[in-house]
């Protein structure tokens, strides 16, 4: 716990340190985010198609 | 076994199964590591606090090069073998590959900052991983470039192969030239130059991003298989 009252003291490696985790874990939530996405939208065109084809 | 997972339909069923275990690993190391890294890890005695950049700057650059290793032996079995699933990884790769850069030149950007006294140098280290940066962003664009896919993929895979010579140089530019980025601490061949304390949190975060690297590839993998599937069925019924 000392570890973590000194960094968050630490007034000015703080906000070098906190932006770093900050935009990593925006850039991969990000991507995460949209790839599930992508993956949800592919797989219902991919339903609809493969019950057109079967109606066919 | 092997022939068994070169089937995109068998990848994708394995796939399945593996993508929560791996989310889920990833979440429960993540939360283990970020408490090492601010609640057990110790400042530096030269870098201070910023040291603890280092617990996330580190992994994402060895994803970056492994990343663009996996890219480049799917490349190799792509253009040789002209399997579908080498292409299939290769593309799912790129955009993984492209983030984990991009966040290790931004990550190394803020380190550098109060260690070295500026954002950026053009240092041999900092420049062979901007160049890895715009060969996935060049992969990324050749691979959508042609309407026949399979043109796209090959012309990619060329791209990826000529560019392998970019990974050495990133590696070991900080021994063959005299560069501001620091040596590596960690090596192969002898002990690492870092505490106990701070290697704990660096392997946790290293096992938390493969891991999360992996559920992505998955998804991934999983989306290029349906773009295939529907441009099948789309090609019958034309």
């Amino acid at each position: 716990m000392t570890y973590f009252i000194d960094f968050i003291n630490s007034e000015k490696h703080f906000y070098y340190v906190f932006s770093s985790y900050l935009i990593v874990f925006f850039l991969l939530i990000l991507i995460f985010i949209l790839t599930s996405t992508k993956v949800k939208k592919l797989e219902k065109k991919l339903n609809n198609k493969l019950h057109n084809e079967s109606q066919d | 076994m092997i022939t068994k997972l070169a089937n995109p339909n068998s990848f994708q069923k394995l796939s399945d199964k593996i993508y929560f275990p791996c989310l889920n690993l990833s979440i429960f190391f993540l939360v283990i590591s970020l408490y090492y890294s601010f609640f057990a890890s110790p400042p530096d005695y030269l870098q201070g606090e910023t040291v603890r950049i280092m617990y996330i700057h580190v992994p994402c650059a060895w994803l970056s090069l492994s990343t663009y290793s996996l890219m480049a032996v799917c490349s190799f079995i792509s253009i040789v073998f002209k399997h579908t699933l080498a292409d299939i990884i290769s593309r799912a790769c790129a955009p993984i590959g492209a983030c984990f850069t991009l966040a290790t030149l931004i990550t190394g950007s803020i380190w550098g900052k109060p260690t070295w006294g500026t954002w950026w140098v053009w240092d041999a280290r900092l420049t062979s991983e901007l160049i890895l940066l715009f060969i996935y962003v060049g992969h990324i664009f050749i691979s959508n470039a042609y309407n026949d896919r399979r043109k796209g993929d090959k012309n990619a895979a060329i791209l990826t192969l000529i560019g392998v010579i970019n990974l050495p140089i990133i590696k070991w530019s900080v021994d063959w030239w005299n560069t501001l980025h620091q040596p590596a601490s960690i090596s192969k061949f002898s002990s690492p130059s870092i505490d106990q304390s701070m290697l704990v949190p660096l392997f946790l975060m290293l096992i938390s991003f493969s891991l999360f690297f992996t559920t992505l590839l998955i998804l991934r993998i999983k989306s290029e298989i349906m773009i295939r599937k529907i441009e099948i069925i789309e090609f019958n019924q034309n």
